[in-house]
Parts: C-alpha cells; sequence; structure tokens
C-alpha cells in the first residue's frame, strides 16, 4: 500500500529528475528536446540582442573607425561561435549531455574540472560586469533628472544586483521566462530606433568619417585588436553553446542557428555600440544612450538595460552553480549553499565597480585567450581523431578504469596542448597589461593560438595516446558499460 | 533535548531521501544511456563533410577574407 507521503516523494522524485535532466546533467532524450530550427533560432537571436553588445561594441569605436569596426566586429563574432560550436554542439546535441561532460572526453575526468574553472570565471565575470553597467544606469538616469548621487551609489546598486540575482536563482530561474519574453522584443525596438536615429541624423558618410576614440599609433595593431574583442564576442558563449545543443532536435538546428543569430547577429547589434560611441565621442552605453534620442528615450533604454542586465545574470550564475555541481565536494550542499559560494567572487565587483567594469575590453579578450585553445584542442579531438563518435557512459565514469580517464584523470596531452595556446595567446596580446609582439599586427592572436595548439595535440594524441590505447579512441565499444563509481 | 531529537530524526529523514534521490539519479542515468544506444549513429541528422566544409568556407574563410580587404 503506498502512503500518501511516498506519492508525493515519487512525484518530487520524478520533477528533480525532469528537472535534472533539462537544466542539469542527465543526458537528454529525443523526445524531451524543445528547441527546432525556429525555436532554437528565437533564443538565439534573444541571447545575441543582449546588452553587452553595447559595451563591446563601445570597446571597439575606442580603437577603429566604422568600416574597420563592423567588419571586425561581425566577422570575429561569426569566426569565434562557429569554432566554438563546431565540436561543442554537435557533440552535446548528439548524446544529450552537458558541455563539461563533453570536455571530459578530451581533457579527462579530472582535466574537465580545469575546464570548469575557466567556465565559471566566464560566467561570474560577465555577470559582474554587467551588474555594475546596471548600476552605473541607474547613476546615469538619476543624474539625468539633475540629483546629485554620491560615489556610494554604484557598489551600493550593483550589491542590490547581486543580492536580487541571488534570491531569482535561489527560487528558480523559470520566473525568468516571462521577464525575457517581454524584455526582449523591447531591446530589439531600443536597437532598431538606434540605427534610425543614427542613419536619420548623422547619415552613412557622418559616420564613416567619424575618427575612433582614442586609438593608440600603431593602425595594425588597432585593427587587429578590434577583432580580437569580435573573436572574444563569439568565444564568449562557449560555455552557453552545449547548454542550448544539447536541448536541439538535429544535428543541423544545434549548429547553424547559434552562428548565425550569436555570432553574425551578434555582431551587428554590436555595432549600434560602436556607431553611437564613435558619434557621440562615448564608449560608454550607460552615458551614450541619454544623448542618442534625448533623455526620455534614454531613460527608457537604460531601465531596459538595467531589467536585461538582471534577468542576464541570473541565467549565467544558475548555469555557473549547475556546473559547480561536478565538483564531488559541492555535489551534497543545498542549492542555496551552493549558489551563495558561487556569488563570493561577485562581492570584488562590488568593492572595486569601476576599477573592474574599465577593465572589461580585457576581459572580453580574456575570453578568446582561455576559450580559443580549448575550442581548438576540442574541435581536433572530436571530429579527426574520435570521427564524431563518443561512448556517453563512460562521461559518468569515474573509476580509474574508465575510457576517459586518461593518466590519473588527466590528459596531459590536451591539457598541455591548451596551455601551450594560452601561454602563445599571452605572448602575442597579453589582454591585461596590453602588451604586444610584432606577428599580432598582422596575425592576430586568436588564430596562431588556436591552429597550433590543434596542431601539436593531434600529433601528441596520435602518437602518444591512440598507438597506446589510451583514451578509447581505437577498440572501444560505444555501447554503454555498467558504471562502477558513477559521477551524478 | 525533545527539540534536539526532533531535529535529528529530521536531519536522517533528509539524509535518507537525499540517498534514495542519488540511487534514483543513477537508475535514470542507465535507462537514459540505454536509450542513447538505441538511436543509432543518424538518428539526429548527419552532419556531414560537406556541412563541415561549407560551414568553414562561409563562417571562417569569408569572415576573414573581409578581415584581410580591409587592412
Amino acid at each position: 500500500m503506498i502512503t500518501e507521503n511516498e506519492k508525493t516523494f515519487s512525484c518530487k522524485l520524478q520533477e528533480r529528475i525532469r528537472e535534472e535532466a533539462v537544466c542539469g546533467r542527465l543526458p537528454l532524450l529525443r523526445t524531451e528536446r524543445e528547441y527546432s530550427f525556429w525555436s532554437i533560432s528565437a533564443t538565439g537571436f534573444a541571447y545575441a540582442v543582449a546588452t553587452w553588445c553595447f559595451l563591446i561594441g563601445g570597446y571597439a569605436a575606442s580603437i577603429v573607425g566604422a568600416r574597420q569596426g563592423m567588419a571586425a566586429l561581425i566577422a570575429g563574432s561569426t569566426i569565434g561561435v562557429a569554432i566554438s560550436a563546431v565540436a561543442s554542439a554537435l557533440a552535446c546535441n548528439r548524446y544529450g549531455i552537458e558541455q563539461i561532460d563533453f570536455t571530459k572526453s578530451c581533457f579527462g575526468q579530472k582535466g574537465s574540472k580545469i575546464i570548469l574553472f575557466f567556465y565559471v570565471i566566464n560566467q561570474v565575470g560577465w555577470t559582474g560586469i554587467i551588474l555594475v553597467m546596471m548600476a552605473r544606469a541607474v547613476k546615469n538616469v538619476i543624474a539625468s533628472m539633475g540629483f546629485h548621487t554620491g560615489d556610494f551609489l554604484v557598489p551600493l546598486v550593483t550589491l542590490g544586483g547581486v543580492i536580487i540575482t541571488y534570491l531569482i536563482v535561489a527560487k528558480g530561474v523559470h520566473v525568468l521566462n516571462l521577464w525575457n519574453s517581454i524584455i526582449t522584443p523591447l531591446l530589439v525596438i531600443v536597437c532598431l530606433f538606434l540605427f534610425y536615429v543614427i542613419f536619420q541624423r548623422f547619415g552613412w558618410n557622418a559616420l564613416l568619417q567619424a575618427a575612433p576614440l582614442a586609438p593608440s599609433p600603431d593602425r595594425n595593431f588597432n585593427y587587429m585588436l578590434a577583432f580580437e574583442y569580435g573573436l572574444g564576442a563569439g568565444f564568449s558563449w562557449w560555455p552557453g553553446i552545449g547548454f542550448l545543443a544539447r536541448n536541439t532536435d538535429t544535428q543541423r538546428n544545434s549548429f547553424y542557428p547559434q552562428v548565425l543569430t550569436m555570432g553574425l547577429l551578434m555582431g551587428i547589434v554590436c555595432c549600434t555600440g560602436l556607431f553611437s560611441g564613435l558619434l557621440f565621442r562615448q564608449s560608454d552605453p550607460t552615458v551614450w544612450m541619454l544623448k542618442v534620442g534625448g533623455p526620455v528615450f534614454g531613460i527608457i533604454a537604460l531601465f531596459l538595460v538595467a531589467a536585461a542586465n538582471v534577468s542576464a545574470s541570473s541565467i549565467m550564475m544558475y548555469t555557473a552553480g549547475l556546473a559547480m555541481r561536478h565538483v564531488r565536494p559541492l555535489r551534497g550542499l543545498s542549492w542555496r549553499k551552493l549558489m551563495l559560494l558561487t556569488y563570493i567572487p561577485l562581492i570584488a565587483f562590488v568593492l572595486f565597480p569601476d576599477v573592474l567594469y574599465e577593465r572589461g575590453n580585457s576581459f572580453l579578450a580574456y575570453n578568446a585567450t582561455m576559450y580559443v585553445p580549448i575550442s581548438g584542442v576540442l574541435l581536433i579531438d572530436y571530429l579527426l581523431l574520435r570521427h564524431g563518435r563518443l561512448n556517453p557512459s563512460q562521461l559518468f565514469e569515474s573509476a580509474p578504469g574508465g575510457t576517459y580517464y586518461f593518466i590519473g584523470g588527466f590528459n596531459p596531452y590536451a591539457l598541455g596542448s591548451m596551455i601551450f595556446g594560452q601561454v602563445l595567446y599571452i605572448w602575442l596580446y597579453n589582454p591585461v597589461t596590453g602588451a604586444y609582439h610584432y606577428p599580432f599586427s598582422t596575425l592576430t592572436a586568436s588564430i596562431p593560438a588556436a591552429l597550433l595548439p590543434m596542431a601539436l595535440y593531434y600529433v601528441l594524441a596520435r602518437f602518444l595516446l591512440v598507438k597506446k590505447g589510451i583514451g578509447g579512441y581505437v577498440g572501444d565499444s560505444y555501447t554503454s558499460k555498467s558504471l562502477l563509481r558513477p559521477n551524478i | 533535548m525533545e527539540a534536539d531529537d526532533r531535529t535529528m530524526t529530521d536531519n536522517q529523514q533528509m539524509e535518507e531521501s537525499e540517498n534514495l534521490v542519488q540511487k534514483a539519479f543513477q537508475v535514470e542515468l542507465n535507462r537514459r544511456l540505454t536509450e542513447l544506444d538505441s538511436y543509432g549513429d543518424d538518428s539526429l541528422g548527419e552532419f556531414t563533410t560537406i556541412d563541415l566544409v561549407c560551414a568553414g568556407f562561409f563562417f571562417i574563410f569569408i569572415p576573414l577574407l573581409c578581415v584581410w580587404l580591409l587592412r
């Protein structure tokens, strides 16, 4: 006889399993997938029209003019998303798996924790930057109304944003679905209005003649740096790609719509920030928005920016929290405690909001530093060495005999190639200090930092992994094996 | 004292139900892996070599060419 309590527990359990499948780590089955071509395009579109596009465009306006800026941003973000999506989207879609689980097939069960670290930095860093952006938007709106605000306002509003997003995430981000369905169309209208005002008031010629705000003397360096910003914007999507792809119905739908919306379209939206920055001589969107369409439009636009930023921050912190579940000691923590732990680094943005906000362009390039070599190595591993096939059961096997355990839980050749790529990138262009070496002005930092680790890893894996039968590259069955130590 | 006992019982119950959840997750994982096996290779539509070449041409080569031409 089943008691009422047992029935309730069973219902709750089913709900948790469903929740864990859609938003967590259980492989998502074909019947559970929500996105078709149009729905993944709509979601990608909503992601692309994000407020950080205004920031990225503003960074480019500081160093290049309209023509070069457009090419750099649109081409950069398209290439960035294409390279980061080609392996991750296809694998996550084929097996319905989460992005960090996929990286285990290349970097090893323990090695993937290193990738997880970069993943969380990306999510927390972008969250901090856009929360400060929200705080500055509030400050500028108040100032435009003629009220003077003290220095305390930005840290205070940032702290408020941190608390609000924490409460949303602790409760569950589903409440944001309705919120996003209202905010996203309004942001599209803001973008269209910005384009309209720019071309109606200034015209194409004025735009082409507008000089960059603060370029360095080396013209090639400026152009390549703007291209790096575009690439950084594209590669910043790396953590989100698997999350969407695993929930999409076919392989092609998991790839093409993401590149077209989060790459190509995002590059175009970034151009609103670029054009406004060049024409209004100000790279900070929270300042130029008030100048573009007058105080009423400016206040409405900044209000939308603030609202969209709360929503985007909540989603990013939510995915960061889910990713933290990969760390065994954190798996037992309650969701609220886990999120509290994930939120700790955001305190830095409350204490030093302006310093960190103004280093946003370095953070943008940093995303390319981290993800360019990771994406390159994953691409070679999945497409060339594994011919697009994994054994999904072994991604959940933590026992030393597991297929993806490699050497002590790490694939030293994949990790070594990745580190080589990151060091090479930093040598070519250091996003923190701004120092660079000559090849950067011709080759960029991302292209060599993707191609060389790819070639290095291919050679190392062929001779030291495939030949020795390590890592399941040859002779391994693709059907499930029973798990000795499941890591879920 | 009574309150302490109640807290201990609550904690034990929570721990037990968490263990049950963990076991249910593992059973569910196995079920899903078996279903994934049954799909076969082409179940989700193949992303062919032609797709890869087209993607490389339109999303990498053409944008790179545009950037190079505007140098």
